[in-house]
């Protein structure tokens, strides 16, 4: 009897410990309060003008893409609204993102010269310069190179492999988790992270009080904030029609195809939403 | 001659009495003897009324008689002779009549001119009957000398003549050939039929009409043509047929496919001339708009030719088209799918005019196609079709036109945050069509266009390869070799 109550007793107090060191304030080593959830852009296609091939294989599943004046990336993750409640609950009300430049262009450039805009009108991987779909006539672009709101085209934010912004003001925000406000949409937060999968599952990768992730991609990239468009469209009117890659200066990006580099959206799910929100779960708090 | 000494070879062969053996000859020998008597011509027999009262006939139901006509109606069953030209009717004829047995006998030379009576060798009659269906039968007491063997043979007889078509049911010389080659040991379906056919050729004639039903041959009011299809309806052939895809930035289809090569082969070793059923196969090789070639569907075919009624065939169709055997390719395309058809055709066939009509319907069914890492289901629903068939023929020259419709629940593309519901739609579409029909061969071109559908469908809307093609429609050609 004795020694049960003795580990109860431990028991008790290890979860108190991890308790406290979840929320930053615990014992040793600190734990992130967050996972990060990123997912592949799966539905991507080149729309290039003058081609009316819908078929054609090297308009996706490409390492990288060029996009310039008459060439164009259609890009959207599919199942977005499969995770339209875990984004509305993300750990810092943040939605992002991530294009990875390559092939002599730099992450300037590419933040210079690229705009994403969102799409307005459904598309699929048989998208062409001149048609969102071949079904009918409703699938021809009003305007030919994509239908888009131009008025919500949005540029990137460079992120360098070390997390930060340099174009970003000196004054430093709290860090997220620190001060458990999880309605405060902080600074851009660092959050690198490495997909290695050859798969599109999502990530659940821990992000640490470090700067950067624990999987880091090692190369320059440009991220767009697009939870205003998230709250729009999948959230707002239950539409995911994904967005338009434009630039009329020749950039080169990594594609879909690409394992680590691929244009990836990516959000950080609090570990208690994910934890409670699983039956049975049980883990970590 | 001959049909009396095989009467004597077969009952020897059974061994019976030779007291036996004279009756039969005798009687036989009587049947033989009064079909020469020129008979024909007179539709009646007896007295000339229904012959129930025939010198105080009384009905049968029991005795020897009765049992003999059991012991027919096994026999021509055991022959399985109601599928031989002409004596269809028999087994129910023997099997129905009503028997009637005469207080007294009745010479022959009492009968009324041109009357059959069948008499022994003092003149006395064995039976009398009509030529006319469900005419009753009238035994005499001279028959109750004939043995078992005998009154199978009269019952037959008789029998033969009320349901013999009435060009020979009046024959004596016919129906006792045919009552021989019926009763004699050696007897089978195929030495009955061959009989029968060489008594009465006419009934392998294409001027004669078999009825599977009844039995009975007749006339044929409309005869079928001699170059008509159904008269060869085996083929063996090739067509290339090449699909309009338009890939105009306005105008496009989804179909990777140019052009389509089938090899068919259609055997119709069922049934018969007027009947045939038959299994036709067909292989696909399908060109792509990369200019490969790979296996298409694999399509497995029966049809038959069911039922004809005042010129007009109709036929049962039903064809299963298999993906199984296509190449990876094409099974990743929205027309890897099996499809499932089936209907009826109504078709009239003149000697210088064509029509006809089909009635289809079409399974639903799913395909997928994955693009990139995004799959995406397409969704067919059934289709109901009608087609129209109709042109002229000049000689081996065949020119008409043809036009059909399409009416389907819906098209459906899915996969992804994509997703596309047509509705139900319709697609009209037709062409031209010509051909050469030599006797053992034929070749022809045709084209298939779309006239008009709603939602802007077209045949990829429909995912069926091989039947209406891809695209906007198609043009084709087909060389073919009659069997």
């Amino acid at each position: 009897m004795k020694m049960l109550n003795s580990v109860r007793g431990a028991v008790l107090f290890l979860s108190f410990a991890q308790f406290f060191s979840a929320c930053g304030s615990g014992l040793g080593e600190p734990k992130v309060p967050y996972y990060i959830e990123s997912y592949n852009m799966d539905g991507t296609k080149l729309i290039v003008n003058g081609s009316s091939n819908q078929n054609d294989p090297g308009t996706y599943s490409q390492t990288q893409y060029t996009i310039k004046s008459g060439q164009r990336l259609l890009v959207r993750f599919e199942n977005l609204s499969r995770h339209v409640d875990s984004i509305k609950n993300s750990w810092d009300n943040e939605l992002h993102l991530r294009i990875v430049p390559t092939q002599g262009t730099d992450a300037g450039t590419l933040k210079n010269f690229l705009k994403l805009c969102p799409l307005t009108k459904n598309w699929m991987m048989l998208a062409t310069w001149y048609k969102a779909h071949p079904f009918n006539k409703q699938g021809v672009w009003f305007n030919p190179g994509g239908d888009f709101d131009s008025g919500s085209c949005i540029k990137g934010q460079v992120e360098m492999p070390d997390g930060t912004n340099p174009d970003a003001s000196p004054s430093p925000s709290p860090s997220p988790g620190v001060d458990g406000n999880l309605l405060a949409r902080p600074k851009p937060s660092p959050s690198f992270y490495r997909h290695t999968g050859e798969n599109n599952r999502g990530g659940h990768i821990p992000g640490t009080y470090s700067g950067k992730d624990e999987a880091v991609i090692d190369l320059p990239s440009v991220i767009f904030d697009i939870k205003l468009w998230f709250q729009s469209n999948p959230e707002g009117r239950s539409v995911n029609y994904g967005f338009i890659l434009i630039s009329e200066n020749p950039v080169t990006i990594f594609g879909d195809k690409s394992d680590s580099y691929s244009p990836r959206i990516y959000w950080k799910k609090p570990k208690a939403y994910y934890t409670i929100g699983r039956r049975g779960g049980g883990g970590e708090f | 001659m001959n049909t009396k000494s095989l009467f004597l070879k077969s009952q020897a062969r059974k061994g019976l009495f030779p007291v036996a053996l004279i009756i039969a000859s005798t009687f036989l020998a009587l049947i033989i003897a009064t079909s020469t008597d020129g008979w024909a011509g007179t539709t009646n027999v007896g007295n000339g009324d229904d012959g129930a009262d025939l010198e105080g006939s009384v009905p049968i139901d029991n005795g020897p008689i009765v049992e003999a006509r059991k012991k027919a109606v096994d026999k021509l069953l055991k022959l399985d002779v109601e599928g031989i030209p002409g004596l269809g009717k028999l087994i129910p004829e023997v099997r129905r009549t009503p028997l009637f047995i005469s207080k007294r006998d009745v010479p022959a030379d009492e009968a009324n001119e041109g009357s059959r009576y069948h008499s022994d060798m003092s003149g006395m009659l064995f039976a009398s009957t009509f030529t006319e269906p469900n005419a009753p039968t009238t035994f005499y007491p001279a028959a109750k000398t004939l043995n078992e063997d005998q009154l199978i043979a009269l019952h037959i007889h008789e029998g033969l003549h009320r349901s013999l078509p009435s060009t020979v049911a009046e024959d004596e010389n016919i129906v006792s050939q045919i009552t021989v080659a019926i009763t004699s040991p050696e007897s089978s379906n195929d030495r009955i039929k061959a009989k029968i056919l060489k008594l009465m050729p006419e009934l392998d004639s294409p001027r004669m009409t078999f009825s599977p039903a009844d039995g009975t041959m007749a006339a044929e009011k409309y005869p079928i043509p001699e170059n008509a299809k159904v008269k060869r309806p085996s083929i063996l052939g090739y067509s290339y047929k090449v699909f309009n895809n338009p890939q105009s930035a306005q105008d496009s289809s989804i179909s990777p496919l140019t052009s389509m090569q089938t090899v068919q082969s259609f055997l119709y070793p069922f049934g018969n001339d007027k009947n045939p059923l038959g299994i036709g196969i067909e292989l696909s090789f399908l060109n792509r708009v990369d200019s490969s070639t790979q296996m298409g569907p694999l399509n497995l075919s029966g049809r038959m030719r069911i039922w004809s009624s005042r010129g007009f065939d109709v036929g049962a169709w039903a064809v299963v088209s298999l993906n199984t055997l296509s190449a990876e390719e094409m099974k990743n395309t929205p027309y890897g799918r099996d499809v499932f058809s089936g209907g009826l055709s109504m078709q009239k066939d003149l000697q210088y005019f064509y029509i006809e009509n089909l009635l289809g319907l079409t399974s639903q069914g799913t395909s997928s196609q994955q693009i990139g890492t995004v799959p995406y289901t397409y969704s067919y629903g059934s289709v109901v079709s009608a087609t129209v068939r109709a042109g002229g023929k000049l000689g081996m020259f065949h020119m008409g036109v043809f036009g059909e419709i399409f009416l389907a629940d819906y098209y459906r593309v899915s996969g992804g945050a994509f997703q596309f519901d047509s509705g139900r739609y319709e697609i009209t579409s037709g062409g031209p069509e010509f051909t050469i029909e030599g006797n053992s061969w034929s070749v022809g071109i045709y084209g298939r266009f779309i006239l008009n559908s709603t939602k802007d469908a077209n045949f990829d809307y429909l995912g069926n390869v091989m039947g209406q093609g891809v695209g906007q429609g198609s043009i084709g050609g087909t060389v073919a070799i009659k069997l």
